[in-house]
């Protein structure tokens, strides 16, 4: 295997390792907890079967179709986890607006068992969350709980700025309403 | 005046007209989140890993089945005749290509292509887990290159080929 070829396959792993945190919260709120896993590990290997089989295309036709390489490997990521959370639905047949795909629940946050004061807040912040629309909610997952910055999350889910910028603003002003009453 | 374009740009996008509201992401991130625990994900990186090898082979292995990288005769022949004299000449010189570490033309080869590396000092004790390659064991220590330059390793939780190579 070339340097090329090992470095390039090597950035999934290494991106996956520096950035799990944010990657697995994303996931928890696509998929749920049980399911997180299993999505994130299904998105890096398809990465490398896609790449793999660009390099085993790499012809003048090849290279001239080939995409572009992201240009940020984390907006990158959640995107593609995204996609694929949208492909897991239609194959478990979840009609299209029956629910939403990214959604809050308690289970994003980990929290001692007996500790009921953290259970409480967590009630409260997954309450709120789940009373933004849809958009709203996945723009401050992403940026709050994926730590991506407002163009990354423009990136991920394929907005304006100006767009994401709107949906979070909104979404902030809901919240702060809901919590400074719910939050001790 | 100058004009927005001839403003030089921003340490961080964030600061584009959108103010983030700190009040919020602070009670958002009041409580920590769930996260992988490390053996899956190491277990993950590892399939990752593999899963690269695979089709690495596989490419290569197709690129030979095209002809292209498939050496003439002549060629070949050659390449043995200059074999067998430097098996000859290293022979006589006192020792075998692989086992005579003295021998300055013989550098060591790495012990493993690619490593989960949980410390290095490079990156400080509390960073977060590093891939290496051309991990090596010089003088006691393991060394090798991560992604932002090379490392000194303090402990491996993971390596690419099976302990009875390792050691």
């Amino acid at each position: 295997m070339g340097d090329g070829q090992q470095d390039a396959a090597c950035n999934w792993a290494a991106c996956f390792l520096e950035h799990h945190r944010g990657l697995t919260a994303y996931a928890i709120s696509l998929v749920g907890f049980d399911a997180a896993g299993d999505l994130v590990q299904d998105v890096l290997l398809s990465l490398v079967d896609e790449s793999a089989s660009l390099d085993g295309h790499d012809g003048a036709v090849g290279r001239a179709s080939r995409p572009a390489p992201p240009r940020d490997e984390r907006a990158y990521l959640m995107r593609c986890l995204r996609n694929r959370a949208i492909d897991w639905r239609r194959r478990a047949r979840v009609r299209p607006g029956t629910t939403s795909l990214c959604h809050a629940s308690p289970a994003l946050f980990a929290i001692a068992p007996r500790d009921a004061a953290a259970r409480e807040l967590a009630e409260a912040i997954a309450a709120a969350l789940s009373e933004l629309s849809p958009a709203q909610r996945e723009v401050i997952v992403l940026r709050v709980y994926g730590g991506l910055s407002f163009q990354q999350v423009a990136e991920a889910l394929e907005l304006p700025l100006g767009t994401v910028a709107s949906h979070y603003s909104r979404g902030t002003a809901a919240l702060r309403t809901m919590l400074e009453g719910a939050v001790p | 005046m100058k004009s927005t374009a001839d403003r030089p740009p921003e340490p961080n996008d964030d600061a584009d007209n959108i103010h983030p509201d700190k009040w919020v992401e602070g009670q958002l991130k009041s409580l920590p989140t769930h996260e992988l625990p490390a053996e899956r994900r190491y277990d993950i990186a590892r399939r990752v890993l593999n899963r690269e090898r695979l089709a690495g082979a596989a490419a290569s292995g197709g690129r030979a089945a095209e002809g292209r990288w498939i050496m003439p005769l002549w060629q070949a022949a050659a390449a043995c005749i200059v074999a067998a004299i430097l098996g000859w000449y290293a022979g006589v010189s006192g020792g075998s290509w692989r086992g005579n570490h003295s021998h300055p033309a013989v550098a060591p080869s790495p012990l493993v292509d690619a490593a989960v590396v949980e410390r290095s000092s490079a990156r400080g004790p509390d960073a977060p887990p590093v891939i290496a390659h051309r991990v090596r064991f010089n003088e006691g220590h393991f060394s090798g290159r991560a992604r932002r330059g090379s490392c000194e390793i303090g402990s491996i939780a993971w390596r690419s080929m099976p302990p009875t190579q390792w050691e």
